[in-house]
C-alpha cells in the first residue's frame, strides 16, 4: 500500500512534470523570414525625404487578430552629422495598434501613414488613383481601400529606424499566435545621380519572431522573453520562462566586395574591353563600368520601450573570400546601426571596414558572418541592401536581401513594453 | 507487482516527455543552409541586357564539398523551326511547345567559399578561384591528390581547390529556367549535409536603365545526420521529415500588389511576375513535375476569390493572367478587387492522372513600371505554410 501510494504519488508528478511543460510549444518555433510569426520586425524602415517605405502585414488566420506596433527613430541625435558615440540615435519609439479581419492584407506608406477614415470604400471604377499623401481624405481613392487597420500615424520627418509589430488579444496582452507575416518595400523618391532613381525598389520579408502556444492568460507580463535557455531568464522577469524564439546566433549573408564590379553591366556594349590602366601605365586594363556596394541594417534583439534605454551591442564580423581566407572585424552601435560596409568614399553612411572592399580582398564575393560579441547583451536581427551603380550612364538599383540565420542564442533577449500598453488585466 | 511498476513509471515518463519535446521543424527554408538549393528563376536575355547572377556558398568551415547541379531548361520552342517563343503567334504555322530539358554539371566549393557567376557565361578554368590544386609544401605544384605531392617530394597535403569545377552557360539565349544544385560526396553520391546557401540576382542592364532585384534560394534540408550517404535515387522530400530530406510546403503564401495598382510613393504602375516550378522532377526521363494550383485571393475588405491553373514542371506569369488574358477583368486586379493589395494562397493539389505529381516552390518579382522608362524591380521568397502530406521525389540520371 505503502508502495502503491508511493507510485501514484511519483506517477503523479511525472504527469504533473508533463502537464506543466504542455505550456511548452509542440513544433520548435524559430526565427523566420518566411512563416508567420507572433512578432514582426522591419529592421530597415527609411522616410527620410530621398526614400520612403510601404509596408505590407496579413494576418494569415481565419481570426480577427490585433497587434500592437511601435516605430524607433535610428536616426542621429544631430542630423547631417555621422552617427556614432559622440551623435547616438534618438532610438525614440511611436506606437499604435492595428487590427486586421481573417486573412486580411493590409499597407500603409510610412511618411504619410494610414489614417482611419471608416468611410473608406473600393477603388473607384478602373482608375485605381492612388496619390500619396491623400490617406484620411475624401481624395484617398485607392490609398485606403480596404479595411483601415487602425490609424497608422505618419513618422517624424527624416526617420531612419524600425518597425516592430507584436500580436496581442483585444486586452492588449502578448497572444502568443503565429499569425502575422510582412515586407517591405524600399523605394527612392527622388532622382540623383548615381545615388538615387527615382521609382527604384528593393524589397525584403519582415523577420518574423514565433512564439509558443502558450494558452494560459497567467503569462502577460510587460516583458517579453526570447531564447532558448529558460535558466538564463531572471525569473521576476520572465516567470514563465521562454516565450518566444531566441534570436539566431550567427547571421550569414553572400554579397558582393565593396567596389566589385557588376558583371552584367560590364559585359554592356557601352563598357569599352579595355582601358588604361589607373597607375598610367602602358598597359590595358579592365574598364571599371560598374561598381557594387552593400548596406547591413542591425537591430538588437533587446529592446526596452518603457526607458527607452539604448542596446548598446558589439558586432563581430567574419569575411570569407573566394580563395578560403577569413578576415575578423567587428564595430559597436546602439538602438539601430546602419552601415556601408566597405566605407566608399562618399558614402552617407558609417562603413565598418576595408577589409569588405573588393581591392583589399582581392576578391568580388564574400561571404559574412555576423553575431553579437560575448558579453554583448543579446542577438540581433539584420537585412542588407545592395546598391549596383553603372558608372557610365550613372545609373543605380538597388536590391534587399534577408540573410541565413544559423542557431539560436542561449542567453535571454527581453523586449519591454510599457506597463500602459500591456494587458488590462495584468 | 515491480513489473507493473515499472511500466506504470515508464509509461508516466514517456507521456510526460511525449508531451514536453518540442519537434524539429520539417519545412524548406530559403533562410537557412541546406543540402539542395533551389533557384526557381533564372533568366538570360543578353540582346536586352538581361542576365541573372548565380551565388552559392559553402557555409560549412572545415569541409570541402561537392554539388551535382541541373540547369532546367524551360523554353518554349516552336515546333515549325525549333526557335524560342512565348505563344504560338510567332510561330507562323507551327505550335508553341513548352519542354523542360536539363543540364547538369559538377562544382567543387572549399571550405566557408562563396562563388558567383553569370548563368549567360557559367565559369570554368583560370576563372575559377582556385582552379587547380596546389601541394602544401611547394605552392608551384599543382596536384590532384596528395600522392601527387608525395610524388614531389612536396609534402602529403594536395590544398582544397575548386579543380573538378566546369559550370557551363545556359543552354540557350534567351533562357528561362530553373537552377538546383544537391550536396553529394566526392563520388557524387547525394549526402544529408546542410552546408549550401545561395542567392540569385536578376539584373537589367541597359545604357538607359540599371534594374536589380535578388532573392535568395530555397533550402531543402536533409534529415538524416550529417555525412550520411543518400543511397535513394529518386530522392524522397518529405512527408514531413519522414523522408531523406523535408517535404514541399503545403501552401505558398503571396502578399502582393494587385496588377496594375498605382505606387503609393510614386504613382508608377506595379504587377508582380510569379515563379513556380515543381518539386518532383525526374530528370532522369525528363518526367515533368505537375499540379494543379488553386490559388485563394483576400483583398483588404476580407473579400475572398479564388482561381486555379496547372502548372507543369515551370510557369512564370504575371498574376492577372492566371485567370484570364484580360488583365482589367483578373481577380489579381485592382480594378476588380478594389483594393491596393491582397493576399494569394498558392494550394498545389496533385492531378491523380499526372505522371509525377508534385508540390511547388517559388519566388514573385515585383515590378513598377513609371509612366516613361522601363520597370523597376524587386524580388522576394514566398513564404511557406505546413509540409505536404505526400512525398515528393527527385529522380536523378
Amino acid at each position: 500500500m505503502r508502495r502503491q501510494r508511493g507510485l501514484v504519488g511519483l506517477t503523479g508528478l511525472a504527469a504533473l512534470v508533463g502537464w506543466g511543460l504542455v505550456t511548452q510549444p509542440a513544433v520548435a518555433q524559430v526565427v523566420t523570414t518566411e512563416q508567420s510569426a507572433s512578432i514582426l520586425v522591419f529592421p530597415k524602415v527609411i522616410a527620410d525625404g530621398s526614400r520612403d517605405t510601404i509596408i505590407q502585414i496579413t494576418n494569415t488566420s481565419n481570426n480577427m487578430q490585433y497587434a500592437h506596433c511601435f516605430y524607433v527613430d535610428g536616426a542621429p541625435t544631430t542630423p547631417g552629422y555621422p552617427p556614432g558615440s559622440l551623435n547616438e540615435p534618438l532610438c525614440t519609439e511611436i506606437d499604435f495598434d492595428i487590427w486586421l479581419t481573417r486573412q486580411q492584407p493590409t499597407h500603409w506608406v510610412v511618411s504619410t501613414g494610414r489614417l482611419y477614415n471608416p468611410s473608406d470604400l473600393a477603388c473607384s471604377g478602373t482608375t485605381t488613383t492612388c496619390v500619396k499623401g491623400t490617406s484620411g481624405s475624401p481624395a484617398a481613392d485607392c490609398c485606403d481601400a480596404g479595411f483601415d487597420p487602425g490609424h497608422v500615424p505618419p513618422v517624424a520627418p527624416d526617420f531612419t529606424g524600425e518597425l516592430m509589430c507584436i500580436a496581442v488579444d483585444p486586452s492588449g496582452g502578448p497572444a502568443f499566435a503565429n499569425v502575422l507575416k510582412g515586407e517591405a518595400t524600399l523605394e527612392d523618391v527622388i532622382t540623383v545621380p548615381g545615388l538615387f532613381t527615382a521609382g527604384d525598389v528593393s524589397k525584403y520579408n519582415a523577420i518574423g519572431i514565433q512564439s509558443g502556444e502558450y494558452a494560459s492568460e497567467a503569462a502577460y507580463t510587460d516583458v517579453l522573453c526570447l531564447g532558448s535557455n529558460a535558466a538564463t531568464f531572471d525569473p521576476t522577469l520572465c516567470p514563465y520562462g521562454k516565450e518566444y524564439a531566441g534570436c539566431p546566433v550567427e547571421w550569414r549573408f553572400d554579397h558582393p566586395a565593396t567596389g566589385a564590379p557588376d558583371p552584367v553591366v560590364q559585359q554592356q556594349t557601352f563598357c569599352p574591353s579595355t582601358c588604361a590602366c589607373p597607375d598610367g601605365g602602358p598597359d590595358t586594363c579592365k574598364c571599371n563600368c560598374s561598381s557594387v556596394s552593400t548596406n547591413l541594417t542591425v537591430v538588437p534583439c533587446t529592446q526596452n520601450f518603457e526607458t527607452q534605454a539604448l542596446t548598446a551591442v558589439t558586432l563581430r564580423f567574419e569575411v570569407l573570400n573566394e580563395f578560403e581566407q577569413a578576415f575578423t572585424t567587428s564595430t559597436s552601435f546602439a538602438c539601430w546601426g546602419s552601415f556601408d560596409l566597405g566605407a566608399p568614399s562618399g558614402s552617407l553612411l558609417p562603413g565598418i571596414s576595408p577589409w569588405f572592399t573588393a581591392s583589399v580582398l582581392g576578391s568580388d564575393t564574400l561571404q559574412t558572418r555576423i553575431s553579437s560579441a560575448t558579453g554583448t547583451p543579446g542577438g540581433v536581427l539584420a537585412v542588407i541592401e545592395e546598391t549596383h551603380e553603372d558608372t557610365v550612364n550613372s545609373l543605380t538599383a538597388r536590391s534587399a536581401q534577408n540573410g541565413d540565420m544559423i542557431g539560436e542564442l542561449n542567453v535571454a533577449d527581453l523586449v519591454t513594453i510599457p506597463p500602459e500598453q500591456g494587458a488590462v488585466n495584468q | 507487482m515491480g513489473q507493473v511498476r515499472w511500466a506504470g513509471w515508464t509509461m508516466a515518463i514517456a507521456t510526460a516527455l511525449v508531451i514536453s519535446g518540442a519537434q524539429a521543424r520539417a519545412d524548406v527554408a530559403s533562410d537557412r543552409p541546406a543540402a539542395i538549393v533551389v533557384y526557381p528563376k533564372i533568366v538570360v536575355d543578353t540582346v536586352n541586357g538581361v542576365d541573372t547572377v548565380i551565388r552559392l556558398a559553402n557555409t560549412n568551415l572545415n569541409n570541402l564539398i561537392d554539388l551535382h547541379c541541373f540547369y532546367i531548361d524551360a523554353n518554349s520552342h516552336c515546333t515549325s523551326d525549333g526557335s524560342i517563343c512565348k505563344d504560338a503567334t510567332t510561330c507562323g504555322s507551327g505550335q508553341c511547345l513548352p519542354s523542360c530539358v536539363e543540364t547538369d554539371f559538377d562544382i567543387a566549393l572549399t571550405q566557408g567559399q562563396p562563388i558567383e557567376w553569370k548563368a549567360s557565361d557559367g565559369l570554368a578554368g583560370s576563372d575559377l578561384p582556385l582552379p587547380y590544386g596546389v601541394c602544401q609544401g611547394n605552392p608551384f605544384i599543382h596536384c590532384g591528390t596528395g600522392n601527387d605531392c608525395a610524388q614531389a617530394n612536396a609534402g602529403a597535403t594536395c590544398l582544397p581547390s575548386n579543380s573538378g569545377t566546369r559550370i557551363p552557360p545556359v543552354s540557350e539565349d534567351p533562357f528561362q529556367g530553373e537552377l538546383k544544385c544537391i550536396e553529394t560526396n566526392a563520388d557524387y553520391v547525394p549526402v544529408a549535409s546542410n552546408d549550401l546557401k545561395g542567392e540569385a540576382i536578376l539584373d537589367t542592364s541597359t545604357a538607359t536603365g540599371l534594374d536589380v532585384a535578388s532573392y535568395n534560394a530555397i533550402g531543402i534540408q536533409a534529415t538524416a545526420a550529417a555525412g550520411t550517404v543518400i543511397t535513394d535515387n529518386p530522392l524522397v522530400l518529405g512527408p514531413g521529415s519522414a523522408g531523406d530530406y523535408n517535404g514541399c510546403p503545403n501552401v505558398l503564401i503571396l502578399d502582393n500588389f494587385f496588377d496594375q495598382a498605382k505606387d503609393p510613393i510614386s504613382g508608377d504602375q506595379i504587377t508582380t511576375d510569379l515563379t513556380l516550378v515543381a518539386c518532383s522532377e525526374d530528370l532522369s526521363r525528363q518526367v515533368e513535375g505537375s499540379a494543379t494550383v488553386q490559388y485563394l485571393v483576400y483583398n483588404e475588405f476580407e473579400e475572398r476569390y479564388s482561381t486555379s491553373k496547372a502548372v507543369n514542371c515551370f510557369q512564370e506569369i504575371q498574376l492577372c493572367n492566371i485567370d484570364t488574358p484580360q488583365c482589367s477583368r483578373s481577380i489579381f486586379s485592382v480594378g476588380a478587387m478594389g483594393t491596393l493589395t491582397g493576399q494569394t494562397r498558392i494550394n498545389p493539389v496533385a492531378s491523380p492522372a499526372a505522371a509525377l505529381p508534385s508540390g511547388l516552390l517559388g519566388v514573385a518579382i515585383e515590378s513598377h513600371t513609371p509612366v516613361s522608362g522601363s520597370p523597376l524591380s524587386a524580388a522576394f521568397n514566398l513564404h511557406f505554410v505546413g509540409s505536404r502530406g505526400t512525398a515528393d521525389t527527385i529522380t536523378l540520371p
